[in-house]
């Protein structure tokens, strides 16, 4: 190969290497869970519609659920390449997960007398819409999504979160 | 007209250098703030070890590359469409709202109520995993506490009936919020009939 198209070529793409990958941001250790509050049943949110490949589950302990059917404090959601599912959770609040995304429902607690509690979702990859609730009305600054290299706050919200894998 | 060789070998590893840029720093997080249903004016604030993007106007994105830089950029509601269709289309139906009274000083419903029972099952029936939570409510006579423990027997109470007429009990949920949220306000220690209720949403 001629020098004239190695070197270059080498040059390029380690300056897109060392511009975008070098200095990354070393991503937020998990969250550690904590247990729920509330006695009585550990669901803390409701399978609503469910499209093409969601599972639920870690690796090797993944299974299909169904509509109606509930999820825990730390469950991991996720979908594939034709997948998305909605998810509506004690508070009122909605996800809905898009194709190819992976979440934890990492930290979730909620009083439904007097509505205090908190949410921390964590979106692995992909994309998740989020349509807040009563959580977030009350207690808007303990209600958080993280993604591998930022932390996002709300103030009453309908949003959506993507996210790149972590390196 | 084609180039010399070198420099004909010099444009494609340029151009293939620059694919290889793009695709490393499209955005390693990006949120987009959606206009509320309500028309209320809402906020998203993304944080990272670099700094904190406020975005406070429906379609405002906040972008985080991969070392935590920040920016800020616009889209619009046919861009999100486009970008995210099933995010769009897979909502929920809007919750379903109704309001059951209870016989003076008792947790009996109405015959009225009663017969509004069968309506709230259809109504959970008809969605994909419909759910239906049961909210009592009391009035301020009495102690606040007290009036925690009467508003969630009075949910109970119709959890109780929905179960016997066939819906499932594991997604029912009752809850008591007390004197907290009359519908008519009133003093400390007031006898408030329509403020004694269940309400009851199905989502």
């Amino acid at each position: 190969m001629s020098p004239f198209f190695t070197l270059p070529l080498a040059a390029g793409l380690l300056a897109a290497t060392s511009l975008c990958f070098a200095q990354a941001v070393v991503p937020a250790a998990p969250t550690q869970t904590t247990a729920p509050a509330t006695t009585g049943t550990a669901r803390i949110g409701t399978f609503k519609q469910i499209e093409g490949d969601t599972r639920m589950g870690r690796a090797g302990a993944q299974r299909a659920p169904a509509p109606g059917e509930g999820v825990n404090v730390n469950e991991r959601v996720s979908t594939g390449k034709n997948g998305a599912a909605t998810i509506t959770l004690k508070d009122g609040t909605v996800l809905t997960m898009g194709p190819n995304t992976t979440m934890d429902l990492s930290q979730f607690q909620f009083d439904s007398t007097t509505q205090k509690g908190n949410f921390v979702l964590d979106l692995l990859q992909g994309s998740v819409r989020v349509v807040t609730g009563l959580l977030a009305r009350i207690n808007p600054e303990l209600f958080k999504v993280n993604t591998p290299t930022s932390v996002v706050g709300v103030r009453g919200t309908d949003f959506i979160v993507e996210a790149q894998a972590a390196q | 007209m084609t180039h010399p060789m070198p420099m004909r070998h010099l444009l494609t590893s340029l151009s293939l250098a620059g694919i290889a840029l793009l695709t490393a720093c499209a955005p390693a997080t990006r949120v987009t703030l959606l206009p509320q249903a309500n028309g209320r004016a809402s906020a998203v604030e993304v944080t990272t070890g670099k700094g904190t993007q406020r975005i406070d106007q429906p379609y405002q994105v906040a972008e985080v590359g991969r070392s935590g830089d920040l920016s800020q950029d616009t889209t619009t509601a046919d861009a999100v469409r486009e970008r995210h269709p099933r995010l769009l289309a897979l909502q929920p139906p809007a919750p379903e709202r109704f309001t059951l009274e209870f016989e003076p000083g008792t947790s009996l419903l109405t015959p009225d109520s009663l017969n509004r029972l069968e309506t709230v099952i259809r109504s959970a029936q008809s969605r994909a995993g419909g759910e239906i939570v049961v909210t009592g409510h009391t009035d301020r006579q009495g102690a606040a506490e007290a009036n925690d423990a009467l508003s969630l027997q009075r949910a109970q109470a119709v959890r109780s009936l929905l179960i016997e007429r066939g819906f499932s009990a594991g997604l029912i949920d009752a809850v008591g919020r007390g004197e907290r949220e009359p519908v008519v306000p009133t003093e400390d220690e007031v006898v408030e009939p329509r403020n004694r209720r269940a309400e009851v949403e199905v989502r």
